[in-house]
């Protein structure tokens, strides 16, 4: 979901806004007549991440971030890819758990962290349950629809052409669904990000959520900001460098198959 | 082109609505079966009767109805502001042709830190309570909204510019007849995309900062050990999610964006 | 509007829904005024001295968490005693406005302590 730039003056004068707003939050901080507390002067900033780099609790909490993230990234899709291929194969099976999906994706992730943290206690088996929840349910619901809106035509057309079961599967099923399940992918990655981010602030031990949401207390407003930074970054990177070549090498590539 | 969509009775007679019901059904009595197999203490693995019965007495005791009209006023409140917040900005920063070009990486950014990565600064920034819930409800929506609004508005064919102001179009007049109505298909996209993750981050808020509200429900419930309490708050969010997206947003969006514009559903974009 | 209009209005799904919503709310509304004035009669608002009163409260159930801090933003909460809660210098409208609530079983006036 970007605005695309073209030529490299444009991509050079992409860090002139960072270089004003930067420049703005200076003025405001050493000038500003605000509280430390509200908007910590860049000096500050920059001593904080320094240290915070330097005793590595700042690798720790990313590193287990993306450790989190990455386990229930594959649970997640590797149990409900296949499941959601099983279910819609069968159209009174998935007729009858559609609706039971389409209710479970709707209040997937956030929600689930008080339940998880009654079950598996403040850490990381809560944190990694409820991003798998997150990612399991959107990619099942995406994995279904993908199924069940291969187009009529191509079915017959495929069945016509004499192909039998595991044919039909790979010849049809998979290649018909593949454009919803990777988009699937991308905006089931979304939802789990924040539930990433969330599950740590609620139910975390560790973590960039847990990092940020700890310096509440003690008002450091420097590493609430470091924190919030690093993440939009983190996730910047996640959604542009994964996510979007991989959108635009497959679905983008094929087309649209259906629509 | 205008796809048409089975009615209700049309689905009431395919079967889908009923067997969908016997889906729900069948998940409910496993539930309740699944406890004196599972055999946990209540405030771990609560029965479905369980919950029904705690489903009713919040009601009884006027708590749930409460919690709910302040969650949803939240939200409505929180949406309508952020969409205005969202629209407006990205018709002026539209209005300079360069302006949007220069700001997209900031906005980009900044639209990545995600709207719960915000909510420590704003409980440092303002305590807990209603405003940081509604701030963190309108910074979800208005982003979506601004970036739609800007991508549509960049869209507009030159010609129709060009078009409205040889015939002695004002500014404002190339804004209302021309820019909006041409970038309303996109708006919509982004202000759906922007609902929806609103409802989740209002509750997640709900959760950190509020004293009421079904997020706070979810949460307290599992304070108290009462566990029962918190799957009736999910289960609400859930029905009420269903039916705001159902009633509200999907027909809103139905209604205008394939009737201006290309159907891009925003079911893709979650 | 004429009447074709308002029936092509009404069949949008989010109009015949609102619709529907405001018609239950308001019938729900006057309901509860209704016996809000039964449970606090305007005899018992007669014993207010300076746009306040002493309240007795009776719910159908022991307060919880969530009714104390209701009951706290209305007025002085001296006591409880099983389903009855004590209040004191609870201003008339927010009394009247409790007793529309339809968890509340019954309100009287109390000489207060």
């Amino acid at each position: 979901m970007a605005i695309p730039s073209r030529r490299l003056a444009d991509d050079l004068s992409g860090a002139v806004p960072f270089l004003m707003a930067l420049g703005g939050w200076a003025l405001l901080s050493n000038y500003g007549g605000l509280p430390e507390y509200m908007l910590p002067p860049l000096g500050q900033m920059w001593v904080r991440f320094r240290d915070a780099l330097a005793d590595g609790s700042l690798l720790r909490h990313v590193s287990g971030s993306l450790y989190r993230l990455a386990i229930s990234f594959v649970l997640g899709n590797a149990i409900a890819i296949p499941l959601g291929i099983a279910i819609a194969m069968n159209r009174h099976v998935s007729d009858l758990l559609r609706p039971v999906l389409t209710f479970f994706q709707s209040i997937a992730g956030i929600a689930w962290v008080p339940l998880a943290v009654i079950w598996f206690g403040i850490g990381m088996g809560s944190v990694i349950f409820v991003i798998t929840n997150t990612i399991f349910f959107g990619a099942i619901y995406s994995t279904v629809i993908g199924v069940q809106t291969i187009p009529k035509t191509l079915h017959r057309a495929v069945l016509c052409h004499g192909a039998k079961g595991l044919q039909v599967f790979t010849e049809l099923i998979l290649p018909g669904a593949l454009v919803q399940i990777i988009l699937g992918l991308r905006t089931s990655m979304a939802y789990g990000w924040r539930a990433l981010v969330a599950g740590e602030m609620i139910a975390g031990s560790s973590g960039l959520g847990y990092m940020t949401i700890e310096a509440v207390q003690w008002y450091q407003t420097d590493t609430v900001i470091l924190g919030m930074i690093l993440i939009g970054l983190l996730w910047l990177m996640l959604d542009r460098l994964l996510f979007a070549p991989l959108e635009r090498r497959t679905v983008a590539r094929w087309g649209l198959l259906q629509r | 082109m205008r796809v048409p969509r089975p009615g209700l009775g049309e689905r009431l007679r395919s079967g889908r609505v009923l067997k969908g019901a016997i889906g729900l059904l069948l998940v409910l009595v496993a539930w309740q079966v699944s406890v004196p197999l599972v055999g946990l203490p209540e405030y771990f693995y609560p029965s479905a009767l369980a919950v029904w019965r705690a489903c009713l007495e919040l009601i009884h005791k006027g708590i749930l109805p409460v919690y709910v009209a302040d969650s949803l006023g939240r939200y409505a409140a929180g949406v309508g502001l952020g969409t205005l917040i969202g629209v407006t900005l990205g018709l002026l920063i539209s209005l300079h042709r360069g302006t949007a070009r220069l700001l997209a990486p900031l906005i980009n950014f900044l639209y990545a830190i995600v709207e719960v990565a915000w909510i420590p600064l704003f409980v440092i920034w303002w305590g807990y309570g209603l405003k940081v819930i509604l701030v963190s409800l309108i910074y979800v929506v208005a982003f979506p909204v601004l970036y739609n609004t800007l991508v549509g508005i960049r869209t507009v064919p030159q010609v129709y510019l060009n078009a409205v102001r040889s015939l002695g179009g004002s500014r404002w007049q190339v804004i209302r007849e021309v820019l909006v109505p041409a970038a309303l298909p996109n708006i919509i996209t982004g202000f759906r995309v922007g609902a929806g993750f609103a409802f989740r981050g209002l509750i997640f808020a709900e959760m950190i900062a509020a004293k009421t509200g079904l997020g706070y429900l979810i949460f307290e419930g599992t304070a108290h050990h009462q566990t029962a309490r918190t799957i009736v708050g999910m289960i609400c969010m859930g029905v009420l999610w269903l039916g705001i997206d159902n009633v509200y947003l999907k027909p809103f969006e139905r209604a205008t964006v394939e009737r201006w514009g290309t159907v891009v559903a925003a079911e893709e974009r979650g | 509007m004429s009447g074709e209009g308002l029936r092509r209005l009404l069949s949008h799904r989010a109009v015949a829904v609102t619709l529907a919503l405001l018609v239950a709310w308001g019938a729900f509304s006057a309901w509860s005024a209704w016996a809000g004035a039964r449970k606090l009669t305007r005899e018992e608002l007669a014993s207010a001295r300076g746009g306040r009163m002493h309240l007795q409260v009776t719910l159908n159930f022991a307060p919880e968490a969530f009714h104390m801090m209701l009951l706290q933003s209305m007025g002085r909460l001296i006591e409880v005693k099983g389903e009855t809660a004590y209040l004191m210098d609870v201003p008339v409208e927010e009394a009247r406005r409790l007793a529309r609530r339809y968890w509340v079983r019954d309100l009287a006036p109390w000489q207060g302590r």
